[in-house]
């Protein structure tokens, strides 16, 4: 479960933002919706522990983000929280599966090649798993992220207008491929986007202003 | 997936700056290991050959070249010395010198020089034969180690000797009696590995036969009589009165004032000059040492620079790569890992260079061995690694973490929030 009560946050030199309090159960989907500048990022990046509110609480599972040190926090977000970009900036040295092997060697997980290339398997990219990031095209590269968030079985998958980038059917896809990797593991599922292709598939939806 | 693995990644997904970098850092270090191979085994040589000589006497001229012709027969010889002038230092009972030994220079076989000598020369390199006898005879030589390799010279060879130092096939004494080859010499690593030696009196009977070819016969069975009659019974050399020879190697009873004084008593008071090994060789390292400054200096400066160009290519990368490092923390990353992965990038570049440039080094030592072997008279190795190239190593670690260190720093200090709420649209 995730809980966020009272949560501020103030740029230096700007006015404070302060976020509706907000509950999700385990397994929930929501759509984070706002225009620009209504603070949608910065509350991912809060509930991501990314960033640290001014005033008010995250807890996720009852664990406080604000107990942890800088290192805990890492660590806890390692293991717990798969984030989902705009673009997938996977590190452009490595293949994917090489991608996918760090992101489960930062998470603490055991390295587990079969498990990468089922997730990849069911995102349909499989055949791409020894290609370099920069050899697929932006819908294969927001798969490989979808694949790097859900890969360590995150409590919490955060996805910050993961369709934006993307044409009409390459977003349907991306969205009903992020849906299922969060079901499949049972994980919360917060999108933030202004994009309003999402809108008819989310019941959940929470608007900022 | 460790760091190390990931830094070598990403290093090698930039092949061109690798290249770069490599290029550089290679030469740095390739031009520093070089300098120290070629001086330590110069020196080493110039060690070896000092032979316990305490002076060299000849013809007035030069004293460097004295002792570089006299010594390790590399310059030519200043000129001659007339025995019936010189006749004094060959005395055997002389109160200073314990131990005289004569040369005649100035004859070669294929580019090899050939001495006119005794035996005692061959003692002063501590030479041993390996094949064959000493030479007893006139017109009997032996030969270095090196020549008999390089010349595939056996034991019952015969060869002409030709005028002068250089190998030249119209120079050669055609009309004298060729030499015989009665032994060969192991290997000692001085300077006698690239000799042939022979006894003075050889090197006279060909100089007699050659250059007094328009005598008439009767004087020229003459000398040849001659030659007959010093075989038979053994004059002393200061016996020849009417002859030459090129140098004297001296060794002396003790270090006292009178043997100190020696060398100014026959520079002021004789026709002749005499020169000590080790204030002459120590001029021409002074000499050399300018030239092996400025190399040394170019080389720091090479490395210098490559030390910047991997800062600067480090420095940039970062740039390209902020939303990976970015996205690499928020997968559990701790900035020290960021950290490291940068340092080691540094420190994989100056390892990989320091490898190539040693590689470098002593490849280039193979190519220039064989040169320098003809301008040095001296077996020149490429596989003799140096102490010194470790601490070169060290250095190159040391250059690399510098070179890495603020870009980790940087790295370290990526703020996730800034760099990825930026990336819109």
């Amino acid at each position: 479960m995730l809980k966020s009560i009272n949560l501020t946050f103030q740029y230096s030199g700007a006015p404070s933002i302060s976020f509706p309090d907000f509950t999700a159960e385990q397994g929930d989907q929501w759509l984070i919706l706002g225009p620009s500048g209504s603070g949608k990022t910065t509350l991912l990046h809060l509930l991501g522990g990314l960033l640290s509110p001014s005033t008010g609480n995250i807890t996720l599972d009852e664990l406080h983000y604000s107990d942890f040190s800088p290192a805990k926090l890492d660590k806890f977000r390692g293991e717990n929280i798969g984030i989902v970009f705009q673009k997938a900036h996977a590190v452009q040295s490595l293949s994917v599966m090489e991608n996918l092997l760090l992101a489960q060697q930062l998470g603490g997980k055991l390295l587990d090649k079969k498990k990468i290339m089922d997730i990849l398997e069911r995102l349909q990219i499989a055949h791409k798993a020894n290609q370099k990031p920069n050899r697929l095209s932006a819908g294969e590269q927001q798969r490989v992220a979808i694949a790097r968030a859900v890969i360590n079985q995150p409590r919490l998958i955060l996805a910050d207008e993961p369709t934006s980038a993307l044409d009409d059917k390459n977003s349907t896809e991306v969205q009903n491929l992020l849906k299922e990797s969060a079901d499949a593991v049972k994980a919360i599922l917060l999108v933030v986007t202004h994009d309003n292709r999402l809108k008819a598939t989310f019941p959940k939806q929470l608007l900022l202003k | 997936m460790n760091i190390l693995h990931l830094s070598l990644k990403n290093i090698l997904n930039k092949p061109l700056t690798l290249v770069l970098n490599l290029v550089l850092f290679s030469l740095g270090v390739g031009l520093i290991s070089l300098l120290l191979l070629v001086n330590v085994q110069l020196e080493d040589k110039f060690q070896k050959n000092f032979a316990g000589i305490d002076l060299v006497i000849g013809a007035k001229g030069s004293p460097l070249q004295l002792i570089l012709s006299s010594l390790y027969h590399l310059d030519s010889p200043t000129g001659n010395m007339p025995i019936s002038e010189s006749k004094a230092f060959l005395n055997p009972k002389h109160p200073i010198f314990k131990k005289v030994v004569p040369l005649s220079l100035g004859d070669s076989h294929r580019g090899y020089r050939i001495v006119g000598t005794n035996v005692s020369f061959v003692d002063l390199y501590e030479a041993k034969l390996i094949e064959g006898k000493m030479f007893e005879e006139n017109m009997e030589v032996v030969v270095g180690a090196t020549v008999a390799e390089n010349l595939k010279i056996k034991t019952g060879d015969q060869f002409q000797s030709s005028h002068g130092l250089i190998e030249d096939e119209n120079l050669v004494h055609e009309d004298a009696k060729p030499f015989l080859v009665k032994g060969i010499l192991g290997k000692t690593g001085s300077v006698i590995d690239q000799l042939i030696i022979t006894k003075t009196q050889s090197v006279w009977a060909v100089h007699e036969d050659h250059d007094h070819a328009d005598e008439t016969e009767e004087e020229h069975a003459a000398h040849l009589d001659h030659d007959h009659e010093y075989a038979e019974e053994e004059k002393p050399l200061a016996a020849y009165e009417d002859q030459s020879i090129t140098s004297l190697l001296v060794q002396f009873r003790g270090r006292n004032i009178q043997a100190l004084n020696m060398a100014r008593n026959i520079n002021e008071n004789t026709n002749f000059q005499a020169a000590t090994p080790a204030i002459e060789i120590n001029r021409l390292y002074t000499l050399l040492g300018v030239g092996e400054e400025a190399l040394k200096a170019l080389a720091m400066l090479i490395i210098f620079v490559s030390g910047l160009s991997i800062f600067i290519s480090l420095f940039s990368s970062l740039r390209e790569r902020k939303y990976e490092l970015a996205v690499m923390r928020t997968l559990g990353a701790r900035p020290g890992f960021l950290f490291q992965l940068i340092i080691f990038e540094g420190i994989v570049i100056a390892v990989l260079g320091f490898l190539c440039g040693i590689a470098l080094s002593h490849g280039s030592m193979i190519i220039l061995a064989d040169f320098l072997e003809k301008s040095y008279r001296y077996d020149f190795s490429a596989s003799l690694f140096l102490m010194e190239e470790i601490y070169l190593f060290g250095g190159s670690l040391i250059i690399g973490i510098i070179a890495a260190i603020i870009p980790a720093f940087q790295a370290s200090k990526t703020d996730i929030h800034a760099t990825l709420a930026d990336n819109k649209g």
